[in-house]
């Protein structure tokens, strides 16, 4: 190992350990599916995690060839958060077949179609959201009363001024699009038109690691703020990946430097997959929430994350073999906490700074454990 | 380099974790999916196998497919040119109702007089003839509905959110459903009062109305229409009945008539109800159709059902269909770990236990070959009771599985009884076959063999001209061919055959890749294979072959496109084989034959080969004067390395042995030796992995440092100066602590590896203390290693 690297380690560690961890940061997280359905599970998460903040996918862009423009897909159908009161982020993902295509009257166009698409949503959400919390107090109101006359409120008064209130939970927007090289230009153009669109909202748009660390060459979009991603490091598809989710050396190859210039929130990775490889050759994903694995005469364990088939065996529409290796991909605890290191080292981290965890799914809550994930927001 | 090299970072931020992903998930540019990679050869195809295209094994990604099947569409057109007048070019009406969107529509009705290419269509110029008026406004109410809906598939509406992007808004909606109805009520023409009740059913099938929609397919469908039309409103009818059983009976009827529902119809097929599902048929054939719906989407073995399925359907194209797909399995299974480079690997230790993959492969080869025969069997069966094109077809099905599992008699033997009216697609498999019979049997070496290759490979290469669903067949085919003059040693002709078979691995028309265009080589793409698989005799034979003047038609079409004239790209390469070989004089030699400025105008070398050669890199921490100017070039490099490996003095060994250091992947000129630092980049994907070829380089020394050492040690124990001594005794101990480096980043078990340095580290920080050299590179961090 180079010395160099071995004492920056050293020196990282001292001041590691040193550091105080006393600054609160905004706990977040993201949620990127189409029905945005809290229950009361959902809201005892978010308040044992003292969760302030989401991320959530309003809906995706993506270039449809045969209208020759970007169309919209995927748009979150509903949006209810319960009784957990937090502030939200609407983001958009545009494919950066898009940037990359759309010259610049069409991304003019798209802005504008952005804005009234996002203030359509959100609009939908203030007024459904508003009204079921309007009945909800008049239900109340009306059972509290007694006697035979009882009346029901009006609740369209009660609307209007739950609506300002959720109003101002939305502060910003988030633009979600992996830029390279030849579509920068399109891209910061398109970033510039959404800024003048949105006056009254911040706009942040997501870093990937190599943005950050080439930004030289990636440019820095001129927006208010960056969501960095911290994960999806290196190639889930080849075999000698040791996890594609995110290792704290992949991520020290990365965050090389602290000159970017922007304000950066930061997006974590809370999830798992397994990966199947015949030979080397990549063969898919399987979910991991399926019991195969516990069939042991199939799947001979190799390591605490590897199992290799004993027998052939369909799976979905993929036909596993004998021989084909399964590789389960998640971020173990003390992962996490060197890569929180590596990043807290290098990226000024203070009470506004979004840590947001990707993504808001119950099932990888419990499997990392609220305590944990309380620890890696501490932590930062 | 540019992009390509960048690292793999995920291109979406939404990651939809699904039960299984098969296709090319969410990476950027330069992932494969393993469809992609898929070998298949048999594509032999019978009229209507189009509508099925989605399901066929070897499409480049499940679902994607080049080719979908519009014959509804010109059934459809069909009947309007019956219906209003029989001079009305079927095309004209294709244009209209299926290529002009419905503003354009609007905008010629709207005209006086046709323009912008629509002068001369002969249905547009029908439709404004008075009496064909309820026509032109029947169409008008369908071009307006499918102006507000545009609902294609996955793509929503800009200016509508929720469940109702799908049509209208709630009022809208109302306005548009009554007014179809009351056209469904006054038209007196049944074929527009079929058309109305259509757009009406679908109308009331997508607001939920159960009733009305079976209300309309009785009124107007069931028993009293032969129209295209009807198999669409059976679709939707069908959807809707309470008892999903029969919902599934009537889909597996509209997938046999309808080319347009087919996809739709298996896609909502519920094949955990087949059995009840079975009770609906009237007779074998719609037996033997609902019984093979589940077999368009299995990825696996499915000999057993295929035998029920050929005793009830033997001449039907849905059987020829699954024998297709289950012969492209086979293909698959066999093919792809035989000549697919990324399926082979190294046998491996994990946890202490052997995980031997090519034991596993080797196993699965004997069963798939058993599976094969039995497979065999089964079509030699049902091949007697079959006739026409059927059997045309099995022919070509089982001469395939036997020059799979090298029967070549017998395959031949097959191949003879196809007749000569087989469809184009069945003759041009006999071409494969008769490419594979050559490649097997005959000595591809001979210049006659090459001819009768490359005329088959042209019949083939003018076939995927006119369809190109059959890239896979040559991506296959040139795969299979490639390895046959690579196993006959013939290297040369083995890359060039590899290349082409790269530009045939995706059927490009249907793909954009932003980060690598097939068809324009980079300087890496013009020996990437020979970088990993040739020695420089083969290097000399390329060139032989690239200058030669009169080359055969056959050489003159592997050459096409996969070579470069700058000879020097090729000169280097063999000079850097030999370095990595050791062959210090081959490699110098063959470097002096260059330009003495290549390395300097040629892919990426002066990045990487600019720093003093003879300074290891592993004392730059202590070096204020780092420069990366040198002027670089690899003959005169070589030729020093010749010279202070003769002379045979202390001082010479370890200028050699810093060279030695430097060459390596923790050195400074690496790139003298390989043309990527490191392997698992894009170009693995392309030319199979590196990294264990790599760890050959230099004899080891490119990740063990095995020469370096043996010259830092010469060079110490030669040695009578202490300064000398003490920088030999620290480079040693930098060699075995890279070397324990790579053996730790290469250590796959859970047994983690413990670094024990020589008597050198200890010497040089006891013995050497007093010296310059100790003075100016120590460092603290090196006394951990002392006890």
């Amino acid at each position: 190992m180079n010395k160099k690297i071995l004492l920056l380690g050293l020196i990282i560690i001292f001041f590691g350990s040193c550091k105080n961890k006393n600054t609160d940061v905004v706990r977040s997280f993201c949620f990127w599916k189409t029905n945005l359905l809290f229950n009361e599970k959902s809201d005892s998460l978010v308040n044992n995690l003292k969760v302030k903040h989401f991320y959530v996918r309003y809906f995706d862009v993506d270039w449809n060839p045969y209208a020759k423009e970007a169309q919209p897909l995927a748009t979150i159908n509903y949006i209810n958060f319960n009784n957990s009161n937090v502030n939200f982020t609407p983001s958009i993902f545009i494919t950066n077949d898009v940037m990359l295509k759309a010259n610049k009257i069409q991304l003019d166009s798209l802005a504008n179609r952005i804005l009234k698409r996002v203030s359509l949503i959100s609009e939908n959400y203030f007024e459904q959201s508003a009204r079921t919390y309007a009945n909800k107090i008049a239900y109340i109101d009306y059972e509290k009363q007694v006697g035979v006359n009882k009346i029901l409120i009006d609740i369209e008064p009660i609307i209007t001024q739950q609506k300002i209130v959720l109003k101002q939970n939305i502060k910003d927007i988030l633009i979600d699009c992996d830029w390279s090289e030849n579509s920068r230009d399109n891209y910061f153009y398109f970033l510039e038109q959404i800024k003048s669109k949105f006056p009254n909202y911040k706009v942040e748009a997501t870093i990937r690691l190599w943005q950050y660390k080439y930004f030289e060459k990636s440019g820095i979009p001129p927006v208010d703020s960056g969501l960095l991603m911290c994960y999806n490091m290196t190639n889930p598809e080849s075999r000698k990946t040791e996890n594609s989710i995110g290792t704290n050396n992949e991520l020290e190859k990365y965050i090389v430097h602290d000159k970017y210039k922007l304000k950066l929130n930061i997006a974590m990775p809370l999830f798992s997959w397994s990966l199947v490889f015949r030979g080397n050759q990549f063969k898919g994903i399987l979910s991991n929430d399926i019991d195969i694995f516990k069939n042991k005469t199939v799947f001979k364990p190799l390591s605490e994350n590897k199992f290799v088939l004993q027998d052939d065996i369909n799976v979905g529409n993929i036909y596993l073999r004998n021989g084909d290796e399964i590789r389960i991909e998640k971020i173990s605890n003390s992962e996490m906490k060197d890569m929180i290191t590596t990043i807290s080292d290098k990226i000024k981290i203070d009470k506004k700074t979004r840590i947001s965890f990707f993504s808001f799914d119950q099932k990888y809550i419990n499997d990392y454990g609220t305590q944990n994930i309380t620890n890696y927001f501490t932590q930062f | 380099m540019g992009l390509k090299t960048l690292p793999t970072i995920l291109r979406s931020f939404s990651l939809l974790i699904i039960m299984v992903l098969p296709t090319n998930i969410f990476s950027c540019g330069w992932s494969e999916s393993y469809e992609t990679t898929r070998l298949a050869l048999f594509r032999a195809s019978l009229p209507g196998f189009e509508k099925l295209n989605n399901y066929i094994y070897s499409n480049d990604l499940l679902m994607e497919t080049g080719k979908i099947s519009d014959f509804d569409q010109k059934k459809n057109c069909q009947e309007w040119t019956t219906k209003l007048n029989a001079d009305i070019k079927i095309d004209d009406v294709y244009q209209i109702l299926y290529d002009t969107n419905s503003e354009t529509f609007q905008n010629q009705i709207d005209r006086d007089s046709l323009t912008d290419g629509f002068e001369k269509n002969t249905f547009l110029i029908a439709l404004k003839i008075k009496k064909n008026k309820p026509f032109l406004d029947y169409l008008i109410v369908a071009k307006n509905i499918e102006y507000n809906q545009e609902n294609d598939g996955k793509w929503e509406n800009w200016n509508t959110i929720g469940n109702e992007y799908v049509y209208y808004s709630t009022s809208k909606k109302q306005l548009v459903l009554i007014s179809i109805d009351e056209l469904i009520t006054n038209s007196t023409d049944k074929f527009l009062k079929e058309r109305y009740a259509f757009l009406a059913l679908r109308q009331a099938f997508y607001n939920k109305e159960k009733a009305k929609v079976n209300t309309l397919y009785d009124a107007y469908f069931a028993n009293k229409s032969n129209s295209i039309i009807k198999e669409w409103a059976k679709y939707y009818m069908a959807l809707g009945l309470e008892n999903k059983a029969e919902t599934n009976y009537n889909l597996s009827q509209i997938l046999v008539k309808s080319h347009d529902k087919c996809h739709a119809s298996i896609r909502n097929f519920d094949d955990k109800l087949e059995n009840e599902t079975l009770t609906f048929a009237k007779n074998e054939t719609e037996k033997g159709i609902i019984k093979s719906i589940p077999l368009l989407y299995n990825p696996g073995p499915t000999i057993e059902k295929l035998n029920d399925i050929a005793l009830l359907i033997p001449n039907d194209k849905m059987f020829a269909f699954l024998v297709q797909r289950e012969v492209n399995k086979i293909e698959d299974w066999i093919f792809s770990p035989k000549y697919g480079l990324n399926y082979r690997t190294n046998i491996y230790i994990e946890n202490g236990t052997e995980t031997d993959y090519e034991k596993a492969r080797y196993e699965n080869e004997i069963k798939d070959l058993k599976y094969l025969k039995d497979f065999k069997t089964l079509l030699i069966n049902a091949q007697t009771k079959t006739s026409g094109e059927q059997k045309d077809f099995l022919n070509a099905a089982i001469a395939q599985l036997c020059f799979i599992n090298d029967e070549i008699f017998e395959g031949n033997r097959y191949t003879n009884m196809i007749s000569a009216s087989a469809n184009p697609s069945i003759q041009l498999q006999k071409n494969v076959q008769l490419s594979l019979l050559t490649l097997k049997q005959d000595d591809i070496k001979t210049e006659a063999t090459q001819e009768n290759l490359f005329q088959y490979f042209n019949k083939i290469e003018n076939a995927v001209e006119n369809d190109n669903t059959l890239f896979k067949s040559m991506y296959t085919l040139y795969s299979i061919a490639s390895k046959e003059y690579f196993d006959k040693k013939d290297v040369a002709k083995a890359g060039l055959l590899y290349m082409k078979s790269q530009t045939k691995k995706v059927n490009n028309t249907s793909y954009d890749y932003e980060y690598y265009d097939l068809n324009e080589r980079s300087y890496y793409d013009y020996i990437g294979y020979f970088d990993r698989n040739a020695q420089p005799k083969d290097i000399d034979e390329l060139i032989d072959l690239i200058k030669k003047n009169n080359k055969t038609d056959f050489e003159k079409y592997i050459c096409s496109g996969n070579i470069t004239k700058n000879i020097d790209i090729y000169r280097d390469l063999k000079g850097t084989i030999a370095f990595r070989n050791n062959n210090l004089e081959l490699a110098q030699k063959t470097f002096s034959e260059m330009d003495k400025d290549f390395w300097k105008n040629n892919y990426e070398f002066q990045n990487y080969l600019n720093e003093n050669p003879f300074f290891p890199k592993a004392l730059n921490y202590s070096n204020p004067n780092r420069k990366s100017d040198y002027d670089f070039n690899k003959a005169t490099f070589v030729k020093e390395m010749i010279q202070l490996r003769d002379s045979k003095s202390a001082s010479n060994y370890l200028r050699l042995a810093n060279a030695y250091f430097n060459v390596s992947s923790f050195g400074n000129a690496w790139m003298m030796t390989s043309y990527e630092l490191s392997g698992g980049s894009y170009n693995d994907y392309i030319y199979g992995d590196s990294q264990e070829n790599q760890k050959k380089y230099g004899l080891g020394n490119y990740f063990n440092l095995n020469i370096a050492k043996k010259y830092y040690q010469k060079a110490l124990q030669l040695s009578k100066n202490k300064e000398q001594k003490a920088v030999c005794s620290l480079m040693i101990f930098e060699c075995d602590y890279y070397n324990f480096s790579s053996k730790s980043m290469n250590n796959y078990s859970n047994i983690s590896l413990k670094f024990s340095p020589g008597i050198e580290i200890y010497n040089f920080n006891t013995i050497y203390k007093d010296t310059k050299v100790f003075k100016k590179f120590n460092c603290p961090l090196l006394e951990q290693f002392l006890n």
